[in-house]
């Protein structure tokens, strides 16, 4: 919602861009075949036609829209999706605007009980979380889809039916020049919450809604605090509800809090004036403020039952509604979007087995299900749902500053990357339980700093990568042969050695780690190898390379062999 | 397993128990005792012992 007598794309500080229709040729009589539709150019669509444009496949995205969404919705974007920000191209936008944050405080009442800080080291390229309005992660996205050859963005383009059968997709689309059809080998629906394509499909999300409701709005204030998440229990300002304040960039705050009664009466703009100006009061903030934007929430854990439905694939809120705390809703979907796409990518190139979609249900509805287990305790935390609730959590809450053992309640269990352990692509070697740490069979890689610029993400390939942790002047044979082997299509393999001596092999790219701070990340030896997917998750992890175990991953990391 | 507190004991907490609900006063005291069971529940830190004490408590109240 926006202040009376401003437009929805009226903004204090952002330009919406206007994309114009064009006359697809389809409606010109030409007749076009395309392997992947994407319903919905929001940034979960955005990042899965990018990812699958970066293993060069032709992309269609419709979005019944002519510019970006409307107000500043998701905020929050993890270290995770801005390696994959890195990997898609566009990370320079986001870390120049982004602002990275690692800490945060906890107030109970009047008083700070506790100060969150977040795992974080100086060898990691970026912060464990960054604030961005959603439309810029848009903006970034779309700049980038627009000048993809790959991409071909259809704005002002409304699905209004589909008809799924066993060997393609018609989708009817309205235009502002009328309808027309097209036909896709694959869809992937990234329509958001009120997905058409789900609807039409006759598909439900299933699961619970929270009785607790959130106003979320933004407002302009000038403002030194810095990029730190506050969250507010018992604010006495607001009937004892819960606030949290986010700072975001073009001096732009979040002010979220907890709704309680009538929510027509919490929506009105004289209602959202007061609450604000009572917060700031609350937290000492003087300088004049303008309203930017706000809406109204409400927690949920709803998802299907499976996110493929034949030829359709769901990413993102189409899928899944999951709560706000934590932020899991687009970093989730981001994540959902790249999962989807490479293996998409994969089948469509026809370097993997059809076999390999069946993993995305189990990895992505597998990550959702995650978040549902400790959803309902952080909203309940959040939003105490009865008086037995709510006594609970105040009495955490007034023992947290002096018994540390209360601290993990306050905890906001922000947004981790899933672990695909139970994947059918992600293989338990024989040796990995000799690793004493590291990083785990279906987890996602560490980016350790290797210089003074450069990361290992930096090194990995389009594809699939190998990393290979030697103590000796050379690599065995085997490994040098592996190259060759383990090349996917037009995408090579690409080796990386992380040598802790000097190092000899011409072919190689090599890492020196002379202080073993990537060994020590890595949980490693001499010896070691972890075999990579190209979304960097870990296929499987040997404490002594194994040549056998390495191709057998591998062909299991493609859904097994193309026949 | 722990041991049962000794009577004496126990009638130390009685009185210890009765005098801080009187000092945090009617409006505090049901997150007084709260904080008091969480406390104690952490230092036991075994959740059969936690259940059974909620269950005996619960008995025989309204």
């Amino acid at each position: 919602m926006k202040p009376s007598g401003k437009s929805e794309l009226d903004s204090l500080y952002f330009e919406y861009p206007n994309y114009p229709f064009q006359t697809p040729p389809e409606m010109r009589g030409e007749k076009r075949a395309h392997p992947v539709v994407i319903v919905g150019a929001g940034p979960v669509g955005l990042v899965a036609a990018l990812e699958l444009a970066r293993h060069d496949v032709p992309v269609v995205l419709l979005d019944d829209k002519a510019s970006l969404n409307e107000g500043s919705r998701a905020i929050c974007v993890s270290r995770y999706n801005y390696e994959t920000f890195q990997q898609l191209g566009v990370v320079s936008a986001f870390e120049e605007k982004g602002l990275g944050w690692t800490h945060g405080r906890c107030y109970y009442k009047e008083e700070q009980i506790y100060r969150l800080k977040m795992p974080h080291s100086n060898e990691e390229r970026f912060y464990p979380m960054y604030n961005i309005q959603q439309q810029y992660i848009e903006k970034y996205l779309a700049d980038a889809a627009l000048s993809s050859p790959n991409i071909s963005i259809r704005w002002q383009s409304k699905v209004s039916g589909i008809k799924a059968q066993s060997d393609g997709v018609m989708l009817d689309i309205e235009t502002p020049e009328g309808p027309y059809q097209i036909i896709a080998d694959h869809v992937l629906a990234a329509d958001g919450a009120r997905s058409v394509v789900r609807k039409e499909l006759g598909l439900r999300l299933k699961g619970d809604s929270y009785e607790g409701r959130y106003l979320i709005a933004d407002i302009q204030m000038q403002s030194d605090f810095p990029t730190e998440r506050r969250a507010f229990f018992s604010c006495p300002v607001l009937g004892d509800s819960t606030v949290l304040i986010h700072k975001q960039p073009d001096n732009i705050w979040r002010i979220d809090y907890q709704v309680e009664g009538n929510t027509e009466d919490a929506i009105k703009e004289g209602n959202v004036r007061s609450s604000i100006a009572a917060v700031l009061n609350f937290i000492g903030e003087s300088a004049p403020w303008e309203l930017e934007w706000w809406s109204i929430y409400n927690a949920s854990t709803l998802c299907l039952d499976d996110y493929r439905h034949g030829r359709v694939t769901f990413i993102g809120d189409s899928a899944h509604l999951v709560p706000i705390f934590g932020v899991r809703g687009l970093n989730n979907g981001i994540a959902d979007a790249v999962n989807a796409a490479w293996k998409l990518a994969y089948v469509i190139k026809g370097w993997a087995h059809e076999r390999i979609l069946e993993s995305y249900t189990p990895e992505r509805r597998g990550a959702t299900l995650d978040v549902f287990k400790s959803a309902g305790k952080s909203t309940r935390f959040m939003t105490p749902p009865t008086r037995g609730y709510r006594l609970l959590r105040d009495a955490i809450l007034s023992l947290t500053p002096n018994n540390s053992f209360a601290q993990p309640f306050a905890d906001p269990r922000q947004v981790s990357p899933y672990t695909y352990s139970a994947s059918p692509l992600t293989y338990e070697s024989v040796d990995s339980t000799e690793f004493s740490g590291g990083i785990v069979a279906g987890a996602p890689i560490v980016n350790m700093k290797v210089d003074k610029e450069n990361y290992l993400l930096d090194y990995l390939g389009l594809g699939f990568s190998g990393i290979y942790f030697c103590d000796q002047d050379s690599a065995p044979d085997a490994l040098t042969k592996l190259s060759s082997k383990l090349a996917v299509g037009s995408e090579p393999f690409k080796l990386l050695v992380i040598a802790k001596n000097e190092f000899y092999q011409g072919s190689l790219t090599v890492i020196e780690d002379a202080t073993g701070s990537i060994f020590d990340a890595y949980g490693a030896e001499d010896g070691s190898f972890y075999l990579v997917r190209p979304d960097r998750h870990v296929c499987g992890r040997w404490q002594n390379f194994n040549q056998n175990e390495v191709s057998q991953s591998f062909q299991m990391a493609l859904g097994g062999i193309v026949e | 397993m722990n041991v049962a507190m000794k009577f004496e004991d126990l009638e130390k907490v009685y009185d210890l128990l009765a005098e801080a609900i009187d000092r945090v006063g009617p409006d505090n005291e049901a997150i007084f005792l709260s904080k008091v069971c969480l406390v104690l529940s952490h230092k036991i830190g075994d959740l059969d012992l936690v259940e059974e004490s909620i269950k005996a408590g619960e008995q025989n109240i309204v």
